[in-house]
């Protein structure tokens, strides 16, 4: 068997294919139009040839590379502010019936301030947006977003649970990773399809939340102001 | 129109659709009329929202509560240190002790409330951990209830406080974590003990800076005789406590032994009546961290340690310090 007859055969360029998503080197505009141009191509070159009934194996060829289409972001997000860092960029998945579910996973960049250090942090977010209002063809409203997030702050300082210099259970908490749960507001831009070129939507948005700490000691003490708990955020959002 | 109102306005409608239609309440009209109560529900919510948005301002874009704006006083130690210096006090006077406030701001605002009412009161000290997590908001809670007092008052760091980066922000807010001040004939010494925190990155306690400030008295002392004659040392974690470096336990008492009214051949309390006979008539230390009362004599000779109770239990120390020595109050609020 011959170099150039083992590369044009059809499973093993499936193969590669499949290995290359694998290793994640996949980008959405490789995968959707040159592999997929390439898989249709051999199907029917090999539909003549072989069998019309998939094989197992083709069935689970297709299964994984559903999958890893599905794991292919199709939100961008950036935020300024809101308690897990000055300025944030992400990435994130919709899902679920209407796209009410979405999970981002953000990094954020906190500069220097004072005599504190500058730090990174990352974040993972669950947003739930219950209702969409259409103004009209082109704007939409979303107009409750709730927003779950944890944050951990990428510094030595902070730690997840206490060092071992200290007896176990002296501190019981972990200054290192937050919680944030908070209400936005969103509002949507569906760009018309002549005009898309980085997205189909474009949202901007702000955010009203509040950490764990804040509100434990808002509990504790009725003289602490609401506003002093209240951290609030605007941001952006495209959907491919 | 008001709320009551605009539900009235609504069941209004839904009359209006009764009277139109045949028949009774259809299925379609109460969906109808819960969407739409839904609805105005939710508009409330947007404008409560918005006006949060509004109230907060701008200060309310938060980086991170580890990293937010720092507002109003700051380098409050070297400050109200030369503050309390310039008020060139005259035995007896008298000053507070609270320690370990740790986010129970109500209680330390009281505290400060019944220390402003009491009549003598001339500074407060605060024995360490205003914080619970070394946050931030924390540290400026605490300072703004110290605050509203009007007294002058300055801190030394707990262990709480050095949570996270707490121990920059403090020394962002209160300066430096070792420092001293004479008042009335007594020179007043702020240590950080709290060497578990650090790790052994950093001198605690410092030696280099408790020689120099018994250098300092001494030379005060040598220029005026008898100028400096008491000692009060305050500091969060006691000798043999987790917190210290119980390793230097014992050369951080030869220290102490060093200032002004602390040494072996200082004047004692001789009056055998005195429950703490024997021990040193003018000099003392002072801390916190633990939680609940108590006096010892932590190394059996004569330098009594007085702990100070979290704010949580609604007491707080008042010490008179006169010509020949100092009386101790212990307050319930």
């Amino acid at each position: 068997m011959n170099l150039r007859k083992l590369i044009t055969d059809s499973v093993l360029r499936r193969r590669i294919v499949a290995a290359v998503m694998t290793l994640g080197l996949s980008v959405p505009c490789i995968y959707s139009q040159e592999a997929a141009e390439s898989a249709v191509a051999v199907d029917t070159v090999a539909s003549s040839m072989q069998p019309a009934v998939e094989s197992k194996y083709e069935k689970r060829l297709k299964r994984h590379q559903s999958w890893v289409q599905k794991m292919i972001p199709d939100i961008l997000v950036f935020q300024y502010a809101g308690g897990i860092g000055t300025y944030n960029l992400g990435v994130g998945w919709d899902y679920g019936k209407h796209d009410r579910w979405e999970t981002h996973f953000i990094i954020g960049f906190i500069p220097s301030r004072y005599n504190l250090n500058h730090y990174w942090t990352t974040t993972l977010r669950e947003c739930y947006v219950p209702w969409r209002v259409d103004v009209n063809e082109y704007v939409r409203t979303q107009p409750l977003v709730v927003q779950f997030s944890i944050n951990s702050i990428l510094h030595g300082d902070f730690w997840a649970s206490e060092p071992d210099r200290y007896p176990h259970g002296y501190y019981s908490f972990s200054s290192r990773v937050r919680f944030h749960l908070g209400l936005g507001q969103r509002f949507t831009y569906k760009i018309p399809h002549e005009k898309r070129y980085l997205s189909r939507e474009v949202s901007l948005y702000y955010e009203v939340s509040t950490c764990d700490l804040y509100v434990r000691q808002k509990i504790k003490n009725r003289s602490i102001p609401l506003r002093d708990i209240v951290i609030l955020s605007v941001g952006a959002i495209w959907k491919i | 129109m008001d709320e009551n109102g605009i539900i009235a306005n609504l069941a209004k409608q839904r009359c209006n659709w009764l009277d139109n239609s045949d028949s009774a309440l259809t299925d379609g009209h109460q969906l109808q009329w819960k969407k739409d109560v839904m609805r105005y529900k939710l508009a409330k919510l947007v404008d409560g929202l918005l006006l949060l948005l509004l109230t907060a301002g701008c200060d309310a874009f938060e980086s991170h509560p580890y990293s937010t704006k720092i507002e109003g006083k700051r380098n409050i130690n070297a400050v109200n240190s030369e503050r309390i210096e310039k008020m060139n006090l005259t035995t007896p006077f008298k000053f507070a002790f609270i320690s370990d406030t740790q986010g129970m701001l109500d209680d330390t605002n009281d505290a400060m409330k019944a220390i402003k009412n009491m009549t003598g009161i001339q500074f407060v000290i605060h024995g360490g951990d205003q914080t619970d997590f070394g946050v931030i908001k924390e540290f400026m809670w605490c300072r703004n209830a110290m605050e509203r007092s009007g007294l002058p008052f300055v801190a030394v760091i707990g262990n709480h406080d050095c949570l996270g980066n707490g121990d920059d922000v403090f020394a962002y807010i209160y300066g430096p974590e070792n420092f001293s001040f004479n008042a009335g004939g007594t020179h007043f010494v702020f240590l950080n003990t709290v060497a578990l925190e650090y790790d052994y990155s950093h001198p605690v306690p410092d030696f280099n800076f408790i020689e120099e400030d018994i250098e300092r008295v001494d030379s005060l002392n040598r220029i005026y005789p008898d100028s400096i004659t008491h000692t009060v040392v305050s500091m969060h974690a006691c000798p043999y406590d987790i917190q210290f470096n119980n390793n230097v336990a014992k050369p951080f008492n030869n220290y102490m032994l060093m200032y002004p009214g602390m040494g072996e051949d200082d004047e004692v309390i001789t009056d055998s009546a005195h429950p703490h006979s024997g021990s040193r008539a003018r000099s003392f230390c002072i801390y916190g961290h633990k939680h609940s009362f108590s006096i010892d004599d932590i190394y059996d000779n004569g330098i009594l340690y007085y702990r100070c109770p979290d704010i949580g239990k609604r007491s707080f120390f008042v010490f008179t310090i006169t010509d020949e020595g100092y009386e101790f109050e212990k307050v319930d609020y």
